[in-house]
Formats: C-alpha cells, sequence, structure tokens
C-alpha cells in the first residue's frame, strides 16, 4: 500500500481543468519527483493534498486514511507537511519561534512543555539554522528562508514531506547544500518526500522516481533515467532542443 | 400600488440620489483605486461642501451653484493636504496594500472625528438648512423641485465630464493604469506620485460638489457625513473596488433600493437597507478579490 | 511565571489605590476611577482578539451596547449580579453567531465590516425599541457609583490578567501565528477558524459585562449612545496610543485617555474629540508600536 495513494484527481476552475484525473501513488520511505513546465498543475496538486484548496473528483488516501476534504490542519496532524514555493516565514518571529510554533501546533500529540525547547534545538541544529536561532526570520537570505522553511515543516514532524520548489533561486552550491541535507533529514528521521522541482540535476540525484504532468494530466513515470531519456517528455517540457534546466 | 411603485415620483427621486451616489462612489474609487487608501471620512467631505454651501448661500445670497468651481477646489485642497501630510511618504515607501489600507483606515478614521468636531465647535451641531430653487415644477403627476432638478442636471453632467476625462484625457488614462496595475503603469512611464496627486485632488472635489448639491434639498449638520460613506462603500464594493463605471452603476441600483425601501416600508429601513447591504456586500464579495489586487 | 505574578501585584495595588484613592478623593474621582477601570476593561478585552490576531475590530461598541440592553430591558426583573454576567453572555452568544460569515473577511474589510455590523445591529433594534413603544428606558434604584466601581474594577482586573495569560499561553501564539500568516498557520496544524470564533467571541464578553454595569450608571438608556461609533473608535484609539502588543498598552493608553478627557471635556466635548482625534492620527503616522513600544526601545 503506497503512503499517499492519489486516484482520479480531478481540479476545475470554471472552464479551466488545472488537474485532469491526475493518478499518483508515493510509496513510503522514497523520494519521488514531480516535474512539469509551469501551469501543469503541481502546485494545485499539493495545495490540494495539503487540503489548502478543495478538488472537484477523486480521492485522496495517506497509510490508508481518506483525507481529501479535510482541512489543512487536520491533514498536518495526519502526517503531511508542506512547503510554499513563496516561502511563508512568520516575519514578525525569529526562526526559534518559527520552528517552535510548528512543534507546538503540528503534531498529534502537543509535545509536553519542558520538551518543545529540546524538539526545537534538535530540528534547528539538523537543518544547519542554530546559529541564527534569535534572528528574526524577516532578515534571512533567501537560501536560509527556504531552509527555515523545510525546518517549520519538520517541526510537525511529518511522515510525507512535500517540497515545491525549494531550490529555485539557489545558486548551484547551495542547491547541493539542499540536497545533501534533505537527503540526510529523510534518513534521519525517516522521512517519505515528494517534491517539485525545475532543477533537473536536483530531481535525478534524488529521486527514486518521477511523474511527469502536463496541462494538468499524467504525461509520464517512471526513473529519472527513463524519464530524461523520454524525447516526448523532453519536447512538452522543454519545448525545443536547449534543454533550459536551471530556472533562475 | 405597482401604478404607485412605478411612479415618476419615485424614479425621479431615485434618479438624483442615484446621481449622487454615483459622484461619491466615483470619489472614493479615485482615491482607492489608485492609492488603496480607505477613506473613511468620504462621508465628512462631502459634509464640508455641505457647509460650504451653506455658508456661501448665507453670506452671498447668491446661488451655490455659482460657487460650485470654488467649493471644488477647496475640497482638492483639503485632500492633497491630507495626501502630503499623510499619505505621501507611506505611498512612497511602495509598502504592502494591505498595511497601506490598514493604515489609512485608522488615520481617515482620525481624520474624521477631527473634521466632525470642528465643524461642530466651528458651527454647532444645529442643523442647517436654507432654500434656494425650491420653486415647484410639475409634469402631470410629477412634481419637481428646482433644486433636485439642478441637482441631478450638476450630478449627471459631472458624471459625464468624468467619464470623458478618465477615457480621454493623459491625466484619465494614467488614472485608470494607475488603478488596473500600479507596476505596470510605473514601468510604462506614468508618473506615479503627479497622478496620484491628481487622482486625490479630483476624488475629494467631486465629493465636495456632491455635497454641495446634496445641501440645497437636505439638512446639513456636523455629523450628517457617516451616512454618505457606507453608502459610498456600499457603492464600490458592489461596482468592484476601483471599477469606475460599475461603481456608477451601483450607485444608482443603491439610490434605487433605498427609494423603494423606504416607500414600501419606512425610513427607519433606509439605515438597516444601507448597513445592512453593507455588511452582506462585504461578506459576499467574491474571496479573493483582495488577493488579485494584491501588490506585494 | 514570575512575570504573572509580578502582574497580579500590580493589579492588585492598582485596584486598590484606585478604589480607596477615589473613595477618599471624592464623588467626582470616583467616576474619573470608573471611567479609567472601563476604558482598560475594555481594551483589554478587544487586544485579546483585534491585538493578537490582528483583525482589527472597530464595531465592538456592540458588545457593550448588547450588555447594556440586556440590563435595560430586565433590570427591573432580575438582580444585578445576574444581569452583569448575563450582559456578557449575550455579547458572547452574539459574536459566537455572526463570527463564522464575519471572519472570513480579512485585513481592513473586517474592519470596516465590524463597524457596519454594530451600526446595523444599532438601527435593528431601534426598530424594535419603535415597536415595543420604547424610545428611552428608565431604571430607577440603580446602585450607587461606589458599587459600579467595585465590579468596574473587578472586570479590568480580569481583563488584563486574561489579556496577559492568553498573551504568553499557546492559544495566544497560535493567534500570532494567525496574524502573521493564515495559510501558513493553518499548514503547520493551527486550527486557524476555530481559535478565531474563540478569541471573537471571548473579546467580547466583558465587554458586554461592562456595558451591563454602565448601563446603570445613567438611569436612562437610549439605543442610540449604548452602540455609539465613539465607543469603538476609542477603545482603538487607545489601543493605538498605548500600544496593543501586551497588558501593559491599554493600561498606558487609558490613562492618557482619561488625562486628556479630564483637561478637555469640561471645556467642550467635541474639543477632546478633535484632540483624540488627532492623537490617533498622530501615532499611527509617527508612533505605530504605541508607548509600550516607545518603552521597549521600538522594537516589536
Amino acid at each position: 500500500m503506497s503512503l499517499l495513494d492519489i486516484q482520479n484527481l480531478t481540479k476545475t476552475f470554471g472552464g479551466i481543468k488545472a488537474l485532469d484525473a491526475v493518478e499518483l501513488y508515493v510509496e513510503e520511505g522514497s523520494v519521488h519527483g514531480l516535474m512539469g513546465a509551469n501551469g501543469a498543475g503541481k502546485t494545485t496538486l499539493f495545495s490540494i493534498v495539503a487540503g489548502n484548496q478543495s478538488l472537484t473528483s477523486g480521492t485522496i488516501s495517506f497509510a490508508g486514511t481518506r483525507i481529501d476534504g479535510k482541512r489543512p490542519d487536520q491533514i498536518c496532524h495526519a502526517g503531511i507537511a508542506r512547503t510554499f514555493q513563496i516561502v511563508r516565514p512568520f516575519s514578525g518571529m525569529t526562526v526559534r519561534q518559527n520552528v517552535e510554533i510548528a512543534v507546538l501546533f503540528g503534531r498529534k500529540q502537543t509535545p509536553v512543555r519542558g520538551e518543545i525547547a529540546g524538539i526545537t534545538d534538535e530540528i534547528l541544529t539538523q537543518c544547519g539554522l542554530i546559529g541564527l536561532s534569535d534572528q528574526s526570520s524577516g532578515t534571512l537570505t533567501l537560501a536560509t528562508r527556504k531552509r527555515l522553511e523545510v525546518a517549520r515543516a519538520l517541526g510537525t514532524d511529518p511522515k510525507l514531506l512535500m517540497l515545491d520548489e525549494v531550490m529555485a533561486g539557489l545558486t548551484p552550491t547551495e542547491v547541493d547544500d539542499m540536497i545533501t541535507a534533505l537527503l540526510t533529514l529523510k534518513d534521519r528521521m525517516g522521512l517519505t518526500i515528494l517534491i517539485i522541482e525545475h532543477v533537473m540535476s536536483a530531481l535525478n540525484r534524488m529521486s527514486d522516481c518521477i511523474t511527469v504532468l502536463h496541462h494538468g494530466q499524467l504525461i509520464a513515470h517512471g526513473t529519472a533515467k527513463t524519464i530524461s531519456a523520454n524525447p516526448a517528455i523532453a519536447e512538452a517540457y522543454f519545448g525545443t532542443d536547449d534543454g533550459d534546466e536551471e530556472t533562475d | 400600488m405597482i401604478e404607485s411603485l412605478l411612479s415618476a415620483q419615485l424614479l425621479f427621486a431615485a434618479a438624483v440620489l442615484g446621481a449622487l451616489y454615483a459622484l461619491i462612489g466615483l470619489g472614493l474609487n479615485l482615491v482607492y483605486g489608485t492609492m488603496r487608501l480607505l477613506n473613511i471620512a468620504h462621508g465628512d467631505i462631502l459634509m464640508v461642501g455641505a457647509f460650504a454651501a451653506f455658508w456661501w448661500f448665507t453670506l452671498t445670497s447668491l446661488s451655490p451653484l455659482i460657487a460650485l468651481p470654488l467649493i471644488a477646489v477647496f475640497g482638492a485642497a483639503i485632500g492633497l493636504a491630507l495626501y502630503f501630510a499623510l499619505f505621501r511618504h507611506q505611498l512612497a515607501q511602495e509598502l504592502d496594500a494591505s498595511v497601506i489600507e490598514g493604515r489609512s483606515l485608522l488615520l481617515f478614521f482620525g481624520v474624521s472625528v477631527v473634521t466632525q468636531n470642528v465643524t461642530a465647535l466651528l458651527f454647532t451641531a444645529t442643523p442647517r438648512a436654507y432654500r434656494h430653487l425650491d420653486e415647484v415644477y410639475r409634469f402631470g403627476d410629477l412634481a419637481m423641485t428646482g433644486n433636485r432638478i439642478a441637482a441631478l442636471v450638476c450630478a449627471v453632467t459631472l458624471l459625464i465630464a468624468m467619464l470623458i476625462f478618465l477615457k480621454k484625457t493623459l491625466f484619465g488614462i494614467e488614472i485608470r493604469a494607475l488603478i488596473q496595475h500600479r507596476e505596470a503603469a510605473r514601468i510604462v512611464g506614468v508618473n506615479v506620485e503627479k497622478v496620484q496627486m491628481v487622482a486625490i485632488s479630483i476624488g475629494f472635489a467631486v465629493t465636495a460638489i456632491a455635497g454641495t448639491l446634496l445641501s440645497m434639498t437636505e439638512q446639513t449638520n456636523p455629523f450628517m457625513g457617516f451616512r454618505f460613506t457606507i453608502a459610498a462603500f456600499v457603492v464600490i464594493i458592489i461596482g468592484g473596488l476601483g471599477n469606475i463605471r460599475g461603481g456608477i452603476i451601483a450607485g444608482f441600483l443603491l439610490a434605487v433600493m433605498e427609494i423603494y425601501a423606504v416607500t414600501i416600508f419606512s425610513a427607519e429601513a433606509r439605515s438597516i437597507l444601507i448597513y445592512g447591504g453593507f455588511v452582506l456586500a462585504i461578506i459576499l464579495r467574491p474571496q479573493g478579490l483582495l488577493g488579485v489586487r494584491k501588490r506585494a | 511565571m514570575r512575570d504573572t505574578f509580578t502582574l497580579i501585584t500590580v493589579i492588585l495595588a492598582g485596584v486598590g489605590l484606585l478604589y480607596f484613592g477615589s473613595i477618599g478623593a471624592g464623588p467626582y474621582w470616583q467616576i474619573v476611577a470608573l471611567n479609567l477601570a472601563m476604558w482598560i476593561a475594555l481594551t483589554q478585552s478587544w487586544s485579546l482578539f483585534s491585538g493578537l490576531t490582528g483583525y482589527i475590530s472597530l464595531g465592538h461598541a456592540v458588545a457593550y451596547g448588547l450588555g447594556a440592553y440586556m440590563m435595560a430591558t430586565l433590570f427591573s426583573e432580575w438582580p444585578i449580579w445576574v444581569l452583569v454576567p448575563m450582559g456578557g453572555l449575550v455579547a458572547g452568544v452574539f459574536a459566537l453567531i455572526v463570527a463564522l460569515p464575519v471572519l472570513r473577511v480579512r485585513g481592513p474589510y473586517f474592519v470596516i465590516l465590524s463597524f457596519g455590523l454594530s451600526e446595523l445591529v444599532k438601527y435593528v433594534l431601534l426598530v424594535v425599541e419603535t415597536a415595543l413603544g420604547q424610545s428611552s428606558r428608565l431604571l430607577f434604584g440603580a446602585p450607587g457609583t461606589q458599587t459600579l466601581l467595585v465590579w468596574m474594577l473587578a472586570l479590568a482586573a480580569v481583563a488584563t490578567l486574561l489579556r496577559h495569560v492568553i498573551g504568553l499561553s499557546r492559544f495566544g501564539q497560535g493567534l500570532v501565528a494567525i496574524r502573521e500568516d493564515e495559510t501558513a498557520a493553518e499548514t503547520i496544524g493551527i486550527p486557524i477558524t476555530r481559535y478565531k470564533v474563540l478569541a471573537f467571541a471571548l473579546s467580547t464578553v466583558i465587554p458586554g459585562m461592562v456595558g451591563a454595569v454602565m448601563a446603570l450608571r445613567s438611569t436612562y438608556f437610549e439605543v442610540l449612545q449604548v452602540f455609539s461609533p465613539t465607543i469603538s473608535f476609542t477603545i482603538v484609539t487607545i489601543a493605538i496610543i498605548g500600544g496593543a502588543g501586551d497588558a501593559r498598552g491599554p493600561v498606558l493608553g487609558a490613562v492618557f485617555l482619561i488625562a486628556l478627557s479630564e483637561t478637555l471635556r469640561g471645556v467642550s466635548p467635541q474639543l477632546y474629540l478633535v484632540f483624540l482625534g488627532l492623537s490617533l492620527i498622530f501615532f499611527v503616522r509617527f508612533v505605530p508600536n504605541g508607548l509600550t513600544g516607545l518603552l521597549r526601545g521600538g522594537g516589536r
């Protein structure tokens, strides 16, 4: 049984089908990539899974239980965390407070008062943010804010971590750091990761398998190797042959 | 009953009120649309225009209609003064729209209280009225006073003039551009600050004129503005924020509903209608209207 | 928690000072103390919702008015110690009823909406009163200022403590997260709707009780007076001037207001309002974090 089981997911806005009968199965313990041109429906899919948006039809199951139609906070407690494409830190709070509040609210069982600081510190350390704990999150660089976004998501103790273009805007070095960090976190915390990315090198390195969306439809699914070798996808995704891999 | 509902008398009343609502909606749309300023002192500017007309007539015995250009300039001056004192600085910082909206709301609330009470201090809270052009003209069943006809004619003329201004003149086009998409307007070379100044001047001038026209037919007192502020907001929300033409239609619509509510029910119904409409309009407006116009 | 202990001490000291001081100083000062306590109670409660969530309510007069109305209509039937809490209850229930549709609206639109709602309730009750054949109600045999002062000081103390405790609590932190970013807050597990509704309702209970007590102050009740926008406006002004970040703000702001009021009201109520309006403008423009912000060195 897959950890995340999406069947026949359709989302229409007015006359437009943002998602059309999409199927997606994320196996526990895997890193599952999600790619597609802008407007393919990737972030919409995330929003729907996380409960931020409603679906028009279809079913979503997580660890065997139906979660479609539930509220974002309920889905969070079920064990799914997501980051946002455009990061949304609580900019009036410090780095520590951002994570702390996720620890305070995101778990099915609220931790005991005395444990919260410890758990928060642990996450901050693992994400390399412990040195910046008391800095206001509004003053961070983009790369750090992205790390904070991940750290905050981890604060909720998720089983499934959904990352939305977490590498966008990072330099190649920062991308490498992020990939290493994510894979380490995945092992240490026993995570399953569903990741939207345009940075192909990241997807290729990290993913056990990749799903490709185009205009709301699933057009391919397979390993990184199969996908990159598929000319039809390259055509749909890149247009011509000059592979515009890294988005700014 | 139907015949009396469709009577020319009621339609005329709705027309006059509608034209006034359309004007104040236009004034508010200009200020909000271009700068995201929530002017809840809007009705008090109308009150200022009304008082100006009253004193003009009382002191000179000349028609307030003659004073319209003067009062317009006076209104514009107030707008510009507020712009420079309170908003110019903040607008230049290009803050998030919701911050500007929030702050301007509180600032204008202060302005409203100050305006009302300064006026009350200067002139006392006693309602004032004057008689001008109150000869009655009859066409069959329809009885119209000269001042109402004048108000209607002036208001409609001004509305048409404004529509032409916004469509045909450079400033008008720039204002519309600013309303539609601030960033894009700036990029194509619109002088945002200058256009903002024009917008607030015209917005306040138009409102002051509406006050003058109103003063011919209704009593004036320092606290009369609230009701029109609410009406103006209902108008622009129904018509679509920043939507000039929508606001004009909504103005007439609101007037029709109001006149008929009072006729069918009672005068108290008017307040309930306006505030009830106001509450519903804000609650029911399409979700994300705020998000759509966000300008982070 | 040491913080809370200090606060309780300060509150007790303040209440004692106000009570015994004003008793000693005479009836005029009892009224001053009464008003001061009233504004503290109102603004602390307001701040519990608006200060923490950022949903600025400009319609809190509706809670005050409902409480007052409850007292005015049932004064002859039931004892005061029942009616005051009932005033709070009515206000709270009203808030619960309107909360869901009203709280869907965000930012400045909520502000205007709350104002419109208060006015709507006012006009509806006016119609009701007319239908009942009442234009104003008289309350004979209402208790004297000293009793009212005790009530009001108690309400001010409770409101201050409540604001402080909630500000430090998990609930309060959730509310602050809602202010920062509702979507993100919901995504990390905060039940935003439940929290907003709860905070909103909670913030109206004490104002309802305040309204009920104040209805006894003038033996004469009129709808237009108790649902006055000036009350809503004054609360917000106090919060802006004092700062809404913690429980100290409303106290500082209320003191400022009373000082202004005592100086100018005798001269002319309109002049007082003019200065109040100017103060609001000044603080929003130049000192947005209020007096407590200044104390903290301008930090948030």
